[in-house]
């Protein structure tokens, strides 16, 4: 009985430190599966993967006994890729000199304030020195260009302005520069102004025609109710109709002028949004990397 | 040592035993709103004009809105517009920005260019597009209006 006892203990002795015995044999690391070379290779999966964040662990695994300035590149790509701006700019910064990528960093860099939409500062630094690329892709001054384009600046005329672009980018350019200068926008105070003369013009300027024949209905009728009582001397309910006549004549021209402002906001818009799409078409003007092995 | 054993297999199976089964009851649905949900409230600004109206609003909504039923075709609903447009602005700005909606709530033929975007099944209408400042009219949120109550 005893025997049994002390075999039992014996078992059980074995079964609980299995665990101990388990994670020692872990800490060793000794699998071929944690070499640099697999680390990278399983990192890359993952960065194919758009899986960001755990190819960048493993990256980080990778550098800790690698140099490798792809690999840093692709951590930056990645923040890009997410949409984390500021840390994308700061890794692209980091690899401006002494890498081997030294202009795509610095090309992905103003993609990059493109992305994050910080255009007046892209276009202050397009010139300075210490952001000049040294290839013949002109990214920083094609990106600076478009931005000036969406800020509404002064461009230079239309030839010097597409003459920066390549053949194949020319066509797209050459037509958002057209467009650029013919958006169809609406005066606001001239909507304000026909409103004026005749309620719910200023919103069929605007395109607005529902809103125009109601403005123009709902003041006639309440001008005419007004006019009404006073011809038939019920002087409370006609100075009240007049009130509101007033009211919403006024609130007419505002929301003509309102309406304007709201079209031209929505013209800029879908303007913004066609060179965006431009751009992502052609990558920002970038030629797609084929990283390979590296 | 038997029953230290068996304590010490069964104990870990205990704890992480499934006991709350009325979490996985078949529930019947419901199609009722509930208090609270998809209401607009308006915080005072601290101004006496936004307070007085915040309470005018109050009297309106609880002799005649919310007997009338929830009719406003936007979103904001018409009340509550007028209440952030002068709390937005002042109180002329304000009325005049309500006399407009007023007009356009009227028109019965809404079109979805000028109103591309629905919230909680109306039509947004946001404040900001009508304060007449142009910096602060974003298309962008208003397609998006993740933040709005």
């Amino acid at each position: 009985m005893k025997t049994k006892s002390n075999y039992f203990s014996v078992v059980l002795f074995l079964f609980l430190s299995l665990p101990f015995v388990l994670s020692k044999g872990q800490s060793k690391n000794t699998s071929p599966l944690f070499t640099p070379v697999n680390i990278k290779k399983f990192a890359d999966y993952l960065f194919a993967e758009k899986d960001y964040l755990r190819a960048f662990d493993e990256y980080k695994k990778y550098l800790k006994t690698e140099n490798n300035d792809t690999v840093r590149f692709k951590i930056a790509l990645g923040f890009q890729q997410m949409g984390r701006y500021p840390e994308a700019l700061t890794h692209f910064k980091g690899l401006f000199f002494n890498s081997d990528f030294t202009n795509q960093s610095r090309n992905e860099f103003f993609k990059t304030l493109f992305l994050a939409d910080s255009l007046s500062y892209l276009i202050n630094i397009s010139n300075n020195e210490f952001f000049k690329t040294h290839d013949s892709l002109h990214v920083p001054l094609k990106l600076s260009f478009t931005a000036m384009m969406l800020q509404k600046m002064p461009l230079p005329d239309s030839v010097s302005f597409v003459n920066i672009f390549n053949k194949k980018e020319k066509a797209g350019m050459s037509e958002l520069y057209s467009k650029q200068r013919r958006l169809p926008y609406k005066d606001p105070t001239t909507a304000a102004l026909l409103s004026t003369v005749v309620p719910g013009l200023g919103k069929i300027y605007t395109g607005n025609y529902g809103d125009g024949i109601t403005a123009f209905l709902f003041t006639g009728v309440l001008g005419y109710i007004a006019y009404d009582n006073f011809r038939a001397n019920h002087s409370f309910r006609a100075w009240l109709f007049s009130g509101l006549t007033v009211l919403f004549y006024g609130g007419n021209i505002y929301g003509s002028y309102a309406a304007a402002q709201i079209f031209n906001a929505k013209v800029n818009f879908d303007f913004v949004s066609e060179v965006k799409k431009f751009l992502e078409k052609e990558n920002y003007f970038i030629p797609r990397y084929n990283f390979g092995s590296k | 040592m038997k029953s230290l054993a068996l304590i010490l297999l069964l104990f870990p199976a205990l704890i992480l035993a499934q006991a709350d089964w009325t979490r996985w009851k078949a529930v019947p649905p419901s199609y009722k709103i509930k208090i609270g949900q998809n209401t607009e409230t308006e915080k005072s600004d601290g101004s006496f004009t936004s307070d007085v109206l915040i309470g005018l609003r109050s009297v309106y909504a609880f002799f005649i809105s919310d007997l009338d039923g929830d009719n406003c075709p936007f979103y904001p609903s018409c009340s509550h517009f007028f209440v952030r447009a002068v709390q937005a602005t002042n109180l002329v700005q304000g009325a005049l920005m309500f006399a407009d909606r007023f007009t356009r709530d009227t028109n019965i033929f809404k079109s979805s260019t000028q109103y591309p975007t629905r919230l909680h099944g109306r039509l947004y209408d946001p404040v900001f597009l009508y304060e007449l400042d142009e910096s602060k009219i974003n298309i962008k949120k208003l397609l998006n209006p993740s933040n709005e109550n």
